[in-house]
């Protein structure tokens, strides 16, 4: 087994890995750049090692400071969680060649799917079905804009290092490629590294259905069953559920076995997901591979009962998956709400800052995955993302109804986020009936207002003052000329303090 | 006691008046309307007013000018003003003047120089956050007057990057 671990990652991921290994009795080693000394990952480890500035480029995403910190600690093991390094295959070789265990496929395997178009050449061969696209050798304009007008309008510019909708443009019409392409390729570079691009002709009215994947080093490959991730602002994923509400046990199945044939036909160890657009005809096209731990990962575990941390760092250490096909049962249904920094107001952009209140509710049959505190800050340099709530119930619409309560019940302030969005999401009929597809936000919520213009009721005030009442005068800061609430004449409540 | 607040927020703004009386009523007013409300607590953050027969709970938080409040499942975000913020200018050109970024992050690409003549939404300045790209647009055909912002330059949310002025009359005729 593992003895000690290192986490490459930090937020949310990094403290549910970390949590996951110190279940197994493993040791663990958190990693962070100077703007994380002390967040929540960092706190959730046994140690911690700086490995560089804010700027991911020179801390989580720097390959020698990373096998150098799991070195220094005597680490053996590196999960890499999702995003970051998670799907170079530079890194999952460097640990091999450091003699670390990387807790994710082998390097062969991430290189014949990270990248986009060579998994969808590999997926063809494998007997998957594929959309319409051009994935070959060149990223050329013009022969770009040929390709496009073959493949026809709509259609999506994708990196082929992508992930997460970065990098990604739709294109309606041949004038809106050439900026397209070059955003993309901008986006790219910037998240990536890798400013490589594919085609594919865009399918509307379908779903995001991926399938979880597990294979070890003994042969076996198994999976899962679905995710059901239509619900995207922007192609980024905001809420997941499993079971999919157009996925039944046969097509299931189906699904499966596609999954599980690319799998093989890559070499693929560990836990990993293919995505299938789904129309309504119950058609799947093969998407892409993901090779590494999904942010979505918990709705699986609720409704499967296993625990993929644990099942990914077993597989690492050389040991058989402890299940076969024929094992995995389904129970129940699972819905993950993301909880992202974005502004509202501005148009969903970035919002950094501190958190000044943090109240995340408990309840049964609620998971929050936070990676978030009251007095941290949310940085610019990392996602946006702050936690993840995942609402259980033996039906649907109970999960539903729970993990609305729970979204009601969240305050994060000091920061803008998302969860007004969210709670409006899922709000909506066409998502409480189970019919949203790729195009559900866009469609239902592309005017969607900020409820922050409404007038406010008037218990707001009320609480307004008596909140400004109860700042800290430390906190005032006299370059923005707030007036600190001890020496406010006009606030007569703060002397008994 | 007594307090005044000048209160705006994204859609308005409100004179407040409050009053904290010795027996924990607060009587709030604003416009012609006054509420009364008891304070249970106010613990960490966490306030609890209690409305007639309905209890209020309320996450609220403070720093410097501003005020965080939620209720319900929404927040309400407010700005302590000391002065009405200044009107639009001209309505002719309402949509001209400083071009502030929506967001804190970086400055990828400046689009435009100084006396650029540029059209309604052509592009000005590529600014990134967190990996995400976004384009500042001009609102209105406009000259760029001034650029106050360099590539790989770090900025909050507010900064001025660009200012744009009207066209001067000779460039607007038809050619």
């Amino acid at each position: 087994m593992i003895r000690r671990l290192l986490v490459a990652n930090r937020g949310e991921i990094a403290v549910r890995i970390l949590r996951g290994a110190r279940e197994l009795g493993i040791e663990t080693v958190a990693v962070h750049s100077d703007e994380d000394a002390d967040a929540p990952h960092v706190r959730a480890a046994d140690r911690s090692v700086r490995i560089g500035p804010p700027p991911a480029r020179e801390s989580y995403l720097s390959i020698p400071a990373i096998i150098g910190a799991a070195r220094e600690t005597g680490a053996d093991a590196i999960h890499p969680g999702y995003g970051f390094l998670a799907e170079d295959a530079g890194f999952s070789q460097a640990c091999r060649d450091a003699g670390i265990i990387f807790v994710g496929p082998p390097p062969e395997a991430m290189r014949a799917l990270g990248a986009k178009r060579g998994a969808r050449d590999l997926a063809a061969r494998a007997g998957l079905p594929i959309v319409p696209g051009y994935s070959g050798g060149s990223d050329d304009d013009a022969r770009m804009a040929k390709e496009a007008e073959r493949i026809g309008f709509p259609l999506l510019v994708k990196a082929s290092a992508g992930g997460g909708g970065k990098g990604m443009r739709l294109v309606t019409r041949g004038d809106e490629l050439p900026a397209a392409l070059a955003a993309a390729r901008r986006e790219a570079e910037a998240a990536f590294g890798d400013g490589r691009l594919l085609l594919e002709r865009y399918l509307e009215s379908v779903r995001h259905v991926e399938i979880q994947i597990l294979a070890d080093s003994h042969g076996n490959v198994i999976h899962l069953g679905e995710r059901d991730c239509s619900v995207q602002r922007r192609h980024q994923k905001i809420v997941e559920e499993s079971p999919s509400p157009a996925v039944d046990d046969t097509l299931r199945a189906r699904m499966g076995e596609a999954a599980v044939a690319i799998a093989c036909a890559a070499g693929y160890r560990s836990a990993g997901t293919v995505e299938f657009m789904l129309d309504p005809a119950g058609h799947f096209y093969f998407l892409e591979v993901n090779t590494r731990l999904q942010v979505e990962h918990p709705v699986t575990e609720w409704v499967t009962g296993l625990d993929l941390v644990h099942l990914m760092l077993r597989e690492a250490a050389g040991e058989p998956l402890p299940l076969r096909q024929e094992d995995v049962m389904w129970r129940g249904h699972a819905i993950e709400a993301r909880v992202y920094a974005e502004d509202p107001e501005h148009g969903f952009l970035p919002s950094a800052g501190e958190i000044l209140l943090l109240h995340e509710p408990r309840m049964p049959g609620l998971r929050i995955d936070s990676g978030i505190r009251a007095g941290g800050r949310v940085s610019v340099h990392y996602d946006p993302i702050l936690s993840k709530a995942i609402a259980f119930h033996a039906t649907r619409a109970g999960a539903l109804a729970r993990l609305r309560l729970a979204l009601r019940e969240t305050a994060i302030l000091g920061v803008y986020t998302n969860l007004a969005f969210l709670q409006d999401v899922l709000a909506h009929p066409t998502f409480a009936a189970g019919g949203a597809t790729t195009r559900f936000v866009e469609e239902c919520f592309g005017d969607w207002q900020t409820h922050a213009a409404d007038a406010p009721p008037p218990e707001a005030f009320a609480v307004a003052i008596l909140a400004e009442s109860a700042a800290q005068p430390g906190h005032a800061s006299a370059a923005t000329g707030a007036v600190p609430a001890e020496a406010d004449p006009h606030s007569p409540w703060r002397s008994g303090r | 006691m007594k307090a005044d607040r000048f209160y705006g927020w994204q859609g308005g703004e409100a004179s407040v008046r409050a009053e904290l009386r010795d027996d924990g009523i607060l009587v709030l007013r604003t416009g012609d309307a006054e509420h009364r409300y008891e304070i249970l607590s106010t613990d960490a953050g966490c306030v609890r007013l209690r409305d007639g027969d309905r209890v209020i709970t309320a996450f609220a938080a403070a720093r410097d000018r501003r005020a965080w409040v939620q209720i319900d499942g929404r927040v309400h975000v407010f700005e302590r003003r000391t002065k009405r913020p200044r009107p639009n200018g001209d309505p002719a050109n309402g949509a001209l003047g400083p071009i502030e970024s929506p967001m804190i992050g970086t400055v990828r690409k400046v689009l435009v120089a100084p006396g650029a003549i540029v059209e309604e939404g052509q592009g000005l300045v590529v600014v990134e956050a967190m990996k995400m790209e976004l384009t500042l647009r001009a609102p209105a055909a406009g000259i760029v007057t001034d650029v106050r912002c360099h590539e790989g330059g770090a900025i909050d949310q507010g900064s001025i990057l660009v200012v744009l002025g009207p066209v001067p009359a000779e460039s607007t005729e038809p050619q």
